[in-house]
């Protein structure tokens, strides 16, 4: 039976959506994984409860391989559930989540496997396991502790399913390709060009000069717009610096000392932004209960 | 009577790494709280999967023994008056006790005679006492790393989520992180979904855990994953290449494990056996296996959590994956080897070393150097393939291959060497230059190997010292430590005898003006560091401490000449003459440090006639007379022999303190006699300092 790719997140979606999740968009800006997405970066500060669940299409410069490998790709797409605070029966809910998507885990070898999550961009980091099935990862599952440099409580965890992964384990696929996306139309249809174009432009094309002064002037911005205390566009100037920095990355103009300097200087917009964020999102917690008696 | 106790803590998937260390803290915490508590009990068992902690009491003292205790009030004589009634001051004390004054008795103490009674202050139960106490036990287990999860932000290395607690037929009531315990546990997971069972006992704990599909002894899934990874090899043929850590770890990665045998496409054994075994062990956590030509097949062991009905499925799922990462490491074998060495040792001005030490291309040039060096201390003849090796040692940093696998730097790179040819001198050196990367590691197998190892360690070592980044506790970035117990290691296990003082001068010299600090404080630093490991090398190969400081302690420049000097000492130690010697020379030190006489002071020579006794007379003739002997053995490293010498001393050195006495009246006499003493002292100091060698009788 082929399962197609529109449907797995389709179905993923309704899932977390019957769970209380508030269903979002992806944010309008590149970012190289779900989590840079402000519904996960910066709702997981503070003391709120907040459930999210959404699909974001993930972009790593340095992984595009113009389309020639099955399972390397500079942009893949991710569903991220962010639940603030951490439910007690989370790894449960998350096990119904892989059968309502047609994975019988009872034929199946499922390992929780350590593997804890760390983006030295964001200041941030959680623990928790890659999940395995039939020993191929399908996704990341994290507490998170800190998030711009800042301990969070309460603990929120999020999940971020590898959706190319997961269609091509259940089509037995041995490459994302070959995935339909939806009865008309494959992935490949859909994504081929955007890969060979994008891997051309970041190994080749991208304009290292041009990138270095997008890098000082994004940065410049973000620093002026927390300075005035704006630290949702901040945020988006942080992003920006990011990506920026990724596809350097990828165009091999950063040298090793650089590298860690660049990292260093998104690491200290994104603190402050988070410390800002925090101070100013203290309001009084709407009651956990009113969240989660939808999940019983 | 005594109670069953029984406590099960219910975690998500512990982290394989952690489960041993975790499982024994508390066992310790629960067998120290008690002992804490006065609670008897027999040995406490400990089981753990990744999912649940699990200790067993199977006897615990139902409650605390009562305690009695003396209470004293004031003394008899002030607590009866002349008519023998009791004084307000009786009256008084029998009152705060609500007692009456006439239950209260004379009692004989120490201090005399007193109002006293005996107090009775019964046991308390350990129910009360473990519901009080557990949370404790529990809070003080610590990880590497710890985690929060819950809004009593209780540490843990994963979330707690259930709590089985009993003892006898009573759960015992606490809770933690929000956890009450109760008589509960649950199933396997997914093969027996996650079903909860009500446990009354230990028996009905092993049994339905059993029955639900949970192996929670280490022991029994050890068993079953060893006897399966035989069986699944027997049945094609092949043999497993043993793998003792990473059965540690898969042991601890299921509760229910089986094993799955698959295969990958023939086309992969193209690739070296190390790229295939790594990618297999590194990122699948598989076993590989050879056939009796000790070639790898194409298959794979796999353990999985299973109970083995669905293995068809399980396997194809397993060889997909595989089929991808062997596709991965065949792309970077292929890419990495259109560029030769040579051309990417010149890329190495890209890869930092450190930061204030510079590139990998300048480390090499000195490695270079450093070989040269070497090879011609241990006078080495043909030095151009070590050279060479030298050069190229780094060259495979800037491979996909070792980009990807870390653990394979070194070995990627005599791979590379030897696909292009080069002389196979040359790429076994580059191959095991990295060696030994633990005490339990071998040391390189070739000379040139060896040779390059110790340059590239005592390059590191050298480097960071000389500008200050010297490890401090916890925080050792560059490996320092790991690199001097190999450097170490090499020298002893090659059996290589050099200076290290000499080879420190040139490694530093090479640094030039990168180096902030003096080489005489950078000497001194690296000194105490590599006399550190040392000391721990040998004590880790079972030499006592006092046989090493005796050696250590005297010259530690030369570390296999060290080596030497303390296997002598050890092997004759036990010969009752060679340890009365000992304690002479123990007396002897004593002696000259009363006399303040340092070792170094000038003093003039024996002279013969100020000798009153035959006795200082012939322990002078016996000295002059061993001391060619001994400097021949010494020359001849010949150590054992050094030491027979000194034993045989033995009746001349007890009959000089039988009947001399060192500290004379008159200074001439008193300087000449210690004169000969210490003359006696140097004459073995340069093997070892006996003195300190502790007698067996006062146990080493």
């Amino acid at each position: 039976m082929v399962v197609r790719f529109q449907d797995l997140f389709l179905e993923l979606l309704r899932f977390w959506a019957d769970r209380g999740c508030v269903i979002q968009m992806p944010y309008d800006i590149e970012k190289g994984a779900g989590t840079m997405n402000p519904e996960t970066f910066l709702r997981v500060l503070g003391p709120d409860p907040y459930s999210v669940a959404y699909v974001e299409p993930s972009r790593r410069p340095a992984d595009g391989r113009y389309g020639e490998n099955p399972n390397r790709v500079q942009k893949h797409y991710q569903l991220q559930v962010l639940l603030k605070p951490s439910p007690p029966d989370i790894q449960l809910t998350y096990l119904q989540s892989l059968e309502r998507i047609g994975i019988r885990l009872v034929e199946h070898d499922v390992r929780f496997e350590e593997d804890n999550w760390e983006s030295p961009t964001l200041g941030a980091w959680g623990v928790g396991w890659q999940v395995l099935l039939d020993g191929l990862e399908i996704t990341q599952f994290t507490y998170f502790q800190q998030a711009g440099g800042l301990d969070l409580d309460p603990c929120s965890v999020e999940i971020t399913y590898g959706l190319e992964r997961i269609g091509m384990f259940l089509n037995n696929a041995d490459s994302c390709f070959d995935l339909a996306w939806s009865p008309s139309t494959s992935y490949r249809a859909i994504r081929m060009r955007d890969e060979v174009e994008f891997s051309r432009y970041n190994f080749e094309e991208a304009d290292p000069v041009l990138h270095f002064k997008w890098f000082n002037d994004f940065e410049r911005e973000a620093l002026r717009l927390i300075g005035i205390g704006l630290l949702l566009p901040a945020y988006d100037y942080c992003l920006k610096c990011s990506h920026v920095f990724n596809v350097l990355d990828a165009r091999g103009a950063v040298s090793v000392s650089e590298r860690a300097r660049l990292i260093q200087r998104v690491r200290t917009l994104a603190c402050q932004i988070a410390a800002g964020y925090a101070r100013s999102s203290t309001q009084p917690a709407e009651p956990a209960a009113a969240i989660y008696d939808v999940m019983v | 009577m005594p109670l069953e106790f029984i406590i099960e803590v219910g975690c998500e998937e512990i982290p394989a790494r952690y489960i041993d260390s975790t499982l024994s803290q508390l066992r310790e915490n629960l067998a120290k709280k008690f002992l804490d508590c006065s609670l008897e009990h027999r040995a406490i068992q400990g089981y753990a999967t990744p999912r649940r902690l699990v200790l067993v009491a199977p006897e615990l003292q139902e409650r605390q023994a009562d305690r009695t205790e003396l209470v004293t009030g004031p003394p008899q004589s002030a607590a009866f008056d002349a008519a023998n009634n009791p004084t307000p001051a009786a009256r008084g004390f029998a009152a705060k006790h609500g007692l009456a004054v006439d239950t209260l008795k004379c009692v004989q103490t120490e201090k005399g005679i007193y109002l006293g009674f005996e107090r009775r202050t019964p046991g308390k139960s350990a129910l009360e006492l473990l519901s009080r106490e557990l949370p404790l036990v529990l809070a003080s287990v610590s990880f590497a790393k710890s985690m929060r999860w819950e809004s009593s932000r209780f540490p843990f290395v994963r979330p707690i989520r259930w709590i089985l607690c009993r003892l006898g037929d009573q759960v015992v009531p606490f809770s933690v992180a929000g956890v009450a315990a109760g008589s509960v546990t649950y199933g396997h997971r997914i093969l027996s979904q996650n079903r909860e069972i009500n446990i009354t006992s230990f028996q009905s704990y092993r049994d339905e855990l059993r029955n639900h599909k949970v192996q929670f002894e280490a022991k029994d899934r050890l068993d079953t994953i060893k006897s399966a990874l035989t069986a699944e090899a027997d049945k094609i043929g092949a043999r497993l290449i043993p793998d003792a850590g990473l059965l540690s770890l898969v042991v601890n990665l299921n509760e229910h494990p089986s094993v799955v045998c698959g295969s990958f496409s023939p086309g992969f054994l193209r690739l070296p056996k190390e790229v295939l075994v790594t990618v297999m062990r590194e990122h699948q956590k598989y076993f590989s296996l050879m056939d009796a030509e000790d070639r790898l097949v194409p298959r794979f062991l796999a353990v999985v959590d299973s109970d083995g009905r669905h293995t068809e499925q399980i396997r194809a799922g397993h060889e997909r994956v595989l089929k991808a990462r062997l596709a991965d490491a065949g792309f970077f074998w292929d890419v990495d080897c259109k560029v030769k060495l040579e051309d990417r040792a010149q890329q190495l001005d890209r890869v930092v070393f450190q930061q204030k030490l510079g590139t990998m291309l300048e480390k090499t040039q000195r490695l270079v150097m450093l070989t040269g060096f070497l090879g011609k201390t241990l006078r080495v003849k043909n030095l151009d393939e070590a050279k060479q090796a030298a050069r190229l040692s780094k060259a495979d940093l800037i491979t996909d291959m070792v980009k990807e696998f870390t653990d394979l730097q070194g070995i990627m790179g005599g791979l590379y060497a030897r696909a292009e040819k080069l002389p196979v001198a040359v790429s076994d050196a580059i191959y095991e230059h990295y060696r030994p990367e633990t005490l339990e590691d071998v040391s390189p197998r070739t000379l040139p190997g060896a040779i390059l190892s110790v340059a590239d360690k005592l390059d590191s070592v050298v480097g960071a010292f000389a500008i200050g980044q010297v490890p401090t506790g916890s925080k050792d970035p560059l490996a320092l430590r790991r690199q001097t117990l190999g450097l170490i290691k090499v020298l002893l296990d090659k059996q290589i005898s050099l200076s290290l003082e000499k080879i420190f001068f040139k490694s530093f010299a090479l640094f030039k003006r990168k180096a902030t600090r003096t080489r005489e404080e950078t000497w001194q630093d690296v000194a105490t560091f590599v006399k550190d490991r040392l000391r721990f090398i040998f004590s880790e190969q079972g030499f006592r401490y006092d046989e090493i400081n005796s050696v250590v302690e005297m010259s530690f420049d030369n570390p296999y000449d060290c080596l030497e000097r303390l296997r002598a000492i050890a092997s004759i130690r036990s010969g009752a003459d060679f340890e009365a010697v000992a304690q002479g020379f123990k007396r002897i030190k004593n002696i000259m440090s009363k006399a303040d006489l340092e070792m170094s002071t000038e003093l003039p020579p024996i002279d013969l006639d100020l000798f009153e006794s035959d006795e200082e007379r012939s322990l002078a003739t016996a000295v002059r007379a061993i001391q060619p002997k001994v400097r021949n053995a010494v020359r001849a490293r010949n150590y054992a022999r050094a030491f027979e010498l000194m034993a045989s001393l033995r009746p001349t050195i007890d009959l000089f303190f039988d009947k001399v006495l060192v500290m004379a009246e008159d200074p001439k006499v008193r300087a000449n006699r210690l004169n000969l003493l210490r003359s006696l002292l140097q004459t073995f100091l340069k093997i070892a300092d006996v003195s300190e060698i502790v007698p067996a009788s006062k146990g080493a």
